[in-house]
């Protein structure tokens, strides 16, 4: 039987025959059973999120500064100064960390655990162009000591414990790290600059962090699109550099022009463009990339070329594309959601993940996942639920 | 009046949110049913909504955009759902196949089966963008606000969809069925 060529208005009869809503009075009623618990617990008032965040506005006062820091580990990177792609990915499903969550957070929390400015496609690397690090007690605020650009409202704030792995110091938040609970060392790129990770000071076995403005976030795609492109100086100069000349080539000027003719002039648009374009069937996850010859292109222009890879791969390509045009874009390092039973989630070393944030004026960084994985849905900007 | 029982609902009458509920409950379940497949999984993601809608009401600004603030609510469950449940949904064979079909009905009904396979295979991401067009009629701009993505990505994402769904139905119209021989 051949596809007819009105696909549309066979599904749409289709869709027309499926249409149901019996047993709509079951589901009300189970719907307002459980309200009727939750009565008194409902969402923060903005103005709790304001009260925290607002000391955030003020302690991200612009601040450049280039110094070079260790920058500790995560796995697949473990204990070393840069996230370098190895072209091999970690499968093992052994737990890198379990997390309590507040019983109504989100299923989709990325933790983030470490951010870097600067790629090396000779190293196959990012790391921090500078590096400082600060040394930060219990309780007290890891973004005053960091530059990192807060909103004042919509802000989500999810505090959560982390029971790590004992040899794992790494801090892990849904968002950036605002506080934790025990003593830790704060790494920055340069004193005061933006924030590259934070480690506890001494192996815990749990911890409690409180991270702001993860990939929960509030900020919708009309707010991004009309963001502008006044970017800070510092943030221009630090991120929106454009990449060496050998790391994109033909393959990658084909891509961004398709890109740029299907998205309109602003940047969310080109973003979300770019992140739609790689989840075509033509780009393959693979975790195992060592056959592939690059026949000496770059980085991005060998993945682009060869359309295979593993979350570095797209990661990094996407930044390079937006950067090429001016965008601020920059990596971050951490895991996938997890699995998560009721409030507790379990996050294994194959949820090892590297995604993107963008940044847009006055929303500050903003997180997008560009690797396709099966059956996930992707990081978007929407309503806090 | 709605807006009234948004309003009323938002400042925590517990009353207005269940007469506000019950006149959206049937909207949210023909949508989640269509995207979701399996029945028992939509009907949690619905109710699930629906606390949402409840716990995260204090936060709506606009009373006028309770419909759209609510079927962005609606298309974050599905996905969340859809984490939840790694597995693609598995087809639901029921009722059709053993319903006996006149000779005038063999070819719907064929159709419908091959559809309802096909469906099953699209990613979450490419079944409600499809619901969201073809069901509910909704322009780009409307589905890219629903689902968080500007207008140019839901058309493309709009035609991957297709071409995807297209592909599965090739793919399976290879297998001989009862309708081969109307088509």
């Amino acid at each position: 039987m051949n596809v007819s060529p009105d696909l549309e208005g066979r599904v749409a009869d289709w869709l027309d025959a499926r249409a149901t809503a019996d047993g709509s009075d079951r589901v009300l009623a189970a719907a307002l059973e459980e309200v009727s618990h939750v009565r008194q617990e409902r969402a923060p008032s903005s103005s709790r999120l304001r009260r925290v965040a607002r000391p955030m506005v003020m302690a991200a006062a612009l601040a450049v500064a280039l110094v070079v820091v260790a920058v500790t580990a995560i796995p697949p990177v473990p204990e070393t100064a840069s996230a370098r792609v190895t072209g091999v990915w970690p499968v093992e499903s052994d737990v890198a960390f379990t997390a309590d969550l507040p019983s109504d957070a989100s299923n989709d929390l990325y933790w983030r655990a470490a951010s870097y400015d600067t790629w090396s496609s000779a190293d196959r690397g990012w790391r921090s162009s500078v590096e400082a690090s600060t040394s930060v007690p219990a309780g007290s605020s890891i973004v005053d000591v960091a530059d990192e650009p807060m909103r004042s409202a919509g802000m989500s704030e999810i505090a959560v414990t982390i029971s790590p792995r004992l040899d794992s110091t790494v801090v892990v938040a849904p968002g950036i790290p605002a506080v934790v609970d025990q003593a830790t060392v704060v790494e920055t790129m340069g004193p005061g600059g933006p924030l590259v990770q934070v480690s506890l000071s001494r192996p815990a076995t749990s911890y409690r962090v409180t991270g702001l403005g993860g990939s929960q976030t509030s900020v919708s795609a009309t707010d991004l699109m009309t963001a502008g492109t006044d970017y800070p100086d510092d943030v221009r100069t630090r991120y929106a550099q454009a990449p060496a000349a050998s790391e994109l080539g033909a393959a990658s000027m084909a891509f961004l022009g398709a890109a740029r003719a299907s998205s309109r002039d602003d940047p969310y648009d080109l973003a979300a463009e770019i992140v739609e374009a790689f989840h075509d069937p033509g780009f393959t996850y693979d975790v195992d990339t060592r056959d592939i010859d690059c026949r000496g292109d770059g980085f991005t222009e060998c993945f682009l070329r060869t359309k295979r890879g593993y979350c570095m791969y797209f990661a990094t390509a996407m930044i390079m594309l937006l950067r090429h045009e001016g965008i601020p874009a920059r990596i971050v390092m951490g895991f996938l959601p997890g699995e998560r039973v009721e409030s507790t989630v379990t996050v294994r070393t194959h949820d090892a993940h590297a995604w993107v944030e963008v940044f847009f004026p006055g929303w500050g960084w903003i997180a997008f996942d560009p690797t396709p994985r099966d059956g996930a849905s992707r990081l978007a900007p929407g309503p806090t639920p | 009046m709605r807006a009234e029982l948004v309003e009323r609902a938002r400042d925590g009458d517990a009353n207005a949110f269940g007469e506000l509920a019950a006149g959206e409950v049937q909207r949210l379940l023909v949508v989640a049913r269509l995207i979701v497949g399996d029945r028992d999984l939509a009907d949690d993601v619905v109710q699930e909504t629906l606390v949402r809608c409840w716990r995260y009401l204090p936060t709506l600004r606009d009373i006028d955009r309770f419909e759209g603030w609510l079927s962005r609510i609606l298309m974050r469950a599905v996905a969340d759902q859809s984490k939840r449940q790694r597995r693609p949904a598995e087809v639901s064979m029921q009722a059709m196949l053993i319903e006996p079909a006149t000779m005038d009905e063999v070819s719907a009904v064929d159709d419908r089966e091959q559809l309802d396979r096909g469906f099953r295979q699209l990613s979450i991401d490419h079944r409600s963008i499809v619901v969201l067009h073809q069901y509910l009629g909704l322009s780009m701009v409307e589905v890219g606000d629903l689902l968080g993505i500007p207008e140019g990505t839901a058309k493309s994402r709009y035609h991957y969809a297709m071409s995807a769904l297209r592909a599965a139905l090739e793919a399976d119209g290879r297998v001989p069925i009862r309708g081969e021989v109307l088509a």
